[in-house]
């Protein structure tokens, strides 16, 4: 579904607001281009009117100053961002110059991405500033009829999809972002980062173990289950299994309790974990804390077991 | 997407009418009808209804434009948010939706000052630059948790609004894109960095 969006032009709640619409996220030759119009009801947007992209959004390596890069499509399932093409330091898309609009009109804007793959038929806009437009349908082909102005208002035609031989010197690995996915349990003492190529899951060591014991607790139980389950589902190759600890106590003594708490989570994983993956444990002590040792909350985040593996690629 | 009910009406016909249009004649020099696609003209012969382009991109820009309405929130929690310099600023949060999609969660509130309508200072709202950081929906039933994707990279990228820089008696309007829920809950929390829990928050699942 498409749909609307807004933003204050700055961030401010006093700023002028830019309303805007996408009109289409379609594949054509060389990538993707991405429709959207944009507009403001009181000023109208452009030079001398309300900016439609501050500066506090440039991302001046890869698309300078003059282009309207703030744009993105997100592809959630396929974990991957896509960003304009960058040529020649800056964004194959419309120039913030270009955006001229009256009060009240809308005035069309675009922006080239990569190529996604054939699988993807619904990905996310994010828009400047972070506004969504979610489920937008992937379609093919450029929109007609198609007009000399490079920002026309809306109603008068669309603009001309830049050429195959505009984006020779373009580099896509800049313009796409590789995601990560983040859930756990409601109150946090499991936490799934997921990315294409591997699962990280991070559990609370004080759910799994009492203090400096190394024997799991019978609450541990389900949550072993669970990440077993899903080792035995999309597990592939080595199963790294780390223990962590703060820094109380000594530092030997707390290498060893890391090793020993690795260990049990291994021993817990690896029964209902299948054939298809190798296990691997380590003990990192005090030495890889997540936040500070110096106030309670800290150090319990640096109590922890982590179980990182590799899953199976699905074709898409 | 601000999604105002009245603006997706008439925005979904317009829009869908405006973007089909991929079949128009490119040589053709655009006229007064540029933008609208054969199926509007389709629709047309079907439907003795005739449709005017210029007519139809003006209630699109009509209602694109229309003042955001605050009315419609589906939950509310107020709460204090932390400024810059460790100062608070009571604030006023309302749920706008919370709404699954194909492969992510839509969602959407609005934060405005409590009471005055004074500029703030830049919020808190998260411990890293940018984007918000840490908003959450939890499915308490399911003993579930899901947050925003990031950059896998180095970079802030996330699927989170940028933070307002300032709030005031306006809402501000936020969105965050979060992992897919699982399994069909009515109802799930959200979790706002720095206020309380938003307990009891409908889902709005689209009708299949």
């Amino acid at each position: 579904m498409l749909g609307d969006f807004s933003y204050p032009y700055f961030g401010r709640a006093e700023d002028p607001v830019v309303h805007g619409v996408v009109h289409g996220v379609r594949r054509v030759d060389g990538g993707t281009m991405l429709y959207y119009s944009l507009g403001e009801p009181t000023e109208g947007v452009g030079a001398g009117k309300t900016p439609v992209y501050s500066r506090d959004e440039w991302d001046p390596e890869h698309y300078g100053p003059r282009t309207v890069a703030s744009v993105s499509v997100v592809d959630p399932d396929g974990l991957q961002a896509y960003r304009p093409f960058s040529a020649d330091g800056e964004a194959v898309a419309v120039e913030a110059r270009e955006i001229d609009a009256a009060p009240g009109r809308l005035v069309v804007a675009w922006a080239m991405l990569p190529e996604m793959p054939e699988g993807v038929t619904s990905v996310d806009v994010m828009m400047p500033r972070g506004s969504v437009v979610s489920d937008v349908p992937v379609e093919d082909g450029a929109l007609e009829p198609v007009v000399d102005e490079p920002a026309p208002l809306l109603g008068e035609g669309w603009p001309t999809v830049p050429v195959p031989s505009d984006l020779a010197e373009v580099d896509p690995g800049v313009s796409i972002l590789d995601l990560t996915r983040h859930v756990g349990d409601a109150d946090g003492t499991v936490e799934v980062e997921e990315s294409v190529e591997d699962v990280v899951v991070t559990l609370d060591a004080d759910v799994l173990f009492d203090k400096s014991s190394f024997e799991l607790s019978r609450s541990a139980v389900q949550e072993m289950d669970r990440v077993a389950a899903d080792i035995a589902e999309r597990g592939t190759g080595d199963v790294v299994i780390t223990g962590h600890t703060d820094s109380d106590g000594s530092t030997s003594d707390n290498q060893v309790l890391s090793e020993q708490r690795a260990r049990a989570v291994r021993d817990a994983l690896q029964p209902a974990s299948g054939d298809g993956v190798t296990f691997r444990v380590v003990g990192r002590g005090e030495d890889d804390p997540v936040a500070t040792n110096a106030t309670d909350e800290g150090q319990q985040e640096n109590r922890r077991v982590t179980v990182e593996f590799t899953v199976e690629q699905e074709e898409r | 997407m601000n999604a105002r009910e009245s603006a997706v009406v008439v925005a979904g016909l317009s829009i869908g009418m405006l973007a089909a249009c991929t079949n128009g004649d490119a040589d053709t020099a655009p006229g007064p009808d540029a933008g609208v696609s054969e199926s509007a003209t389709t629709g047309a012969e079907a439907d003795p209804e005739p449709v005017d382009p210029a007519e139809l991109v003006a209630d699109l820009e009509a209602s694109v434009m229309a003042d955001d309405e605050e009315g419609m929130s589906v939950a509310s929690v107020e709460g204090e948010l932390e400024t810059v310099g460790g100062g608070k600023r009571p604030v006023t949060v309302k749920v706008r939706g919370i709404r699954p999609g194909v492969a992510s969660t839509e969602v959407e509130f609005s934060v405005r000052s409590k009471g005055d309508s004074a500029s703030l200072d830049t919020l808190a709202l998260t411990d890293r630059a940018g984007s918000l950081y840490g908003v959450a929906v939890i499915d308490p039933e399911a003993d579930e948790r899901y947050e925003a994707f990031e950059d896998a990279g180095d970079s802030y990228y996330s699927t989170c609004s940028y933070k307002p820089k300032t709030l005031s008696g306006t809402p501000y309007y936020l969105t965050c894109l979060v992992a897919p829920l699982q399994g069909r809950p009515e109802s799930v929390s959200l979790q706002i960095p720095d206020l309380p829990l938003i307990e009891d928050v409908p889902v709005t699942w689209s009708q299949e």
